[in-house]
């Protein structure tokens, strides 16, 4: 099938792709089977829109001036420091984007987006960017991760979502529940 | 039931046309473990066994929070589809396809099988790129707006600002437009073109993201193309970001 092309080195290619590229593809494109749940460990559409939540909370976060690709694993207040720090097209991606969102946001902040459920976005700020400022400082600690000292994964999320017991099967018979969820 | 611990998925990567032997030892997916080619016919489905502990409905509740576990996944996940993309046609999956085990796999291909093989001859020997037409704001000076004719100062301002405002509209719609030409030339040189929706953060500045199927053959020209259009683009305020080759996610659905 391939002899006759002299086909490109994806595989040496060192990633030049920023994640937004590969996300935008990965995660919205390729073939689904979402009709055929019941065949389905998961439920692809559903996992697509989680990931998609979650990119938007962190959006919203890096709106506030945080860069989540830049930031060491749990200083949220080095973002900036290291944005210097690491290599590449990721640092340019993220520093293009900081400026644009810090642009964006001057027009934005008063109008307040609607993208994601306030869960992951409950921290909305009304002063100028302040980069190094925990953008929290309403309600719940665990309301963002930015700005939570530690990982809160075990914390977040649980709005509403039931976290079932350790005993219970995962596969298949799920799937049509957590459809049924994502709509509501 | 089985512990949970122990359970494991078959993560679908890919189809390919059957017969192509793949070189994928080098390579680690998604749960760490090694891939392998299953005969499928007329296809080859290339797939790993992954441990629900990690990748089970419960599990992924727990990582789909935490944006590394998700972009190191992600990326492993194209570096996969990229490499079998280097060796053969390629027929993406989306992220985390993940069937319960092999029996799922074949009546899968059984129920699928013409939607597969359309859609595999529809990427055959193509791979995809992504051009984005990015606006470049204030490329040509803001007229003033006659703050000196009489009027106050605040209202000058206010006068100025709203003018500035139409010029910056209006600058958009031309970008837009310049965007769409300039697109559709590209297309010549491709199989098709599909238009990547804007996301929220990208939308003031990305007026045209756009990914073309292109032969193999034709990488070249096309390649070419888009560094002629480059001068173009400037003209009309616009950058042009070329991103490729991927493999044809974007048109296999």
């Amino acid at each position: 099938m391939n002899d006759a092309y002299n086909l490109p080195p994806h595989v040496a290619r060192p990633e030049p792709q920023g994640l937004g590229d590969v996300l935008d593809r990965v995660l919205d494109k390729g073939i689904v089977i979402a009709g055929d749940i019941t065949i389905a460990v998961l439920d692809i559409e559903l996992l697509t829109i989680r990931i998609r939540l979650l990119i938007a909370s962190i959006d919203k976060a890096q709106e506030m001036g945080i860069n989540w690709w830049e930031r060491d694993s749990n200083l949220t207040s080095q973002a900036e420091l290291s944005l210097e720090g690491k290599a590449g097209g990721r640092k340019a991606e993220g520093k293009a984007r900081t400026a644009r969102s810090l642009e964006a946001k001057e027009e934005t902040h008063h109008t307040q987006r609607t993208a994601a459920p306030g869960r992951k976005t409950t921290s909305q700020r009304t002063g100028p960017p302040k980069p190094k400022q925990r953008p929290q400082t309403q309600k719940k600690p665990a309301a963002s991760s930015e700005a939570a000292p530690k990982p809160a994964a075990g914390k977040r999320g649980g709005g509403g979502k039931s976290r079932a017991g350790p005993g219970r099967n995962p596969r298949k018979s799920t799937g049509g529940r957590k459809t049924a969820k994502a709509k509501a | 039931m089985s512990p949970i611990e122990t359970a494991t998925g078959c993560y679908l990567y890919a189809l390919t046309p059957e017969g192509g032997r793949l070189s994928l030892c080098d390579l680690r997916g998604v749960g760490g473990g090694p891939l392998r080619g299953i005969a499928c016919r007329p296809f080859q489905a290339v797939v790993e066994e992954v441990p629900l502990d990690e990748f089970g409905q419960e599990a992924l509740e727990h990582h789909l929070q935490d944006l590394r576990w998700v972009e190191e996944k992600v990326r492993t996940h194209d570096r996969v589809e990229r490499a079998i993309a280097a060796q053969t046609t390629v027929l993406p999956f989306r992220f985390c396809t993940i069937l319960s085990d092999g029996a799922d796999l074949e009546r899968l291909m059984e129920t699928r099988k013409a939607h597969f093989r359309e859609l595999l001859d529809r990427v055959a020997n193509a791979t995809e790129w992504g051009v984005k037409f990015i606006h470049q704001p204030n490329a040509r000076p803001q007229a003033s707006a006659g703050g000196e004719n009489g009027a106050g100062k605040g209202a000058a301002y206010l006068l100025r600002k709203k003018q500035e405002l139409q010029n910056r509209e209006e600058e958009q719609r031309e970008a837009i437009a310049a965007a769409e030409g300039l697109a559709s030339d590209l297309s010549r040189f491709a199989r098709e073109r599909t238009t990547i929706p804007a996301r929220r953060e990208q939308a003031r500045h990305l007026v045209l993201n756009t990914a073309l199927l292109v032969d193999r053959k034709r990488e070249s020209t096309f390649r070419a193309r888009v560094e002629t259009l480059r001068k173009q683009a400037a003209a009309s305020g616009l950058a042009v970001e070329l991103t490729g080759p991927w493999p044809p996610y974007s048109f296999a659905s």
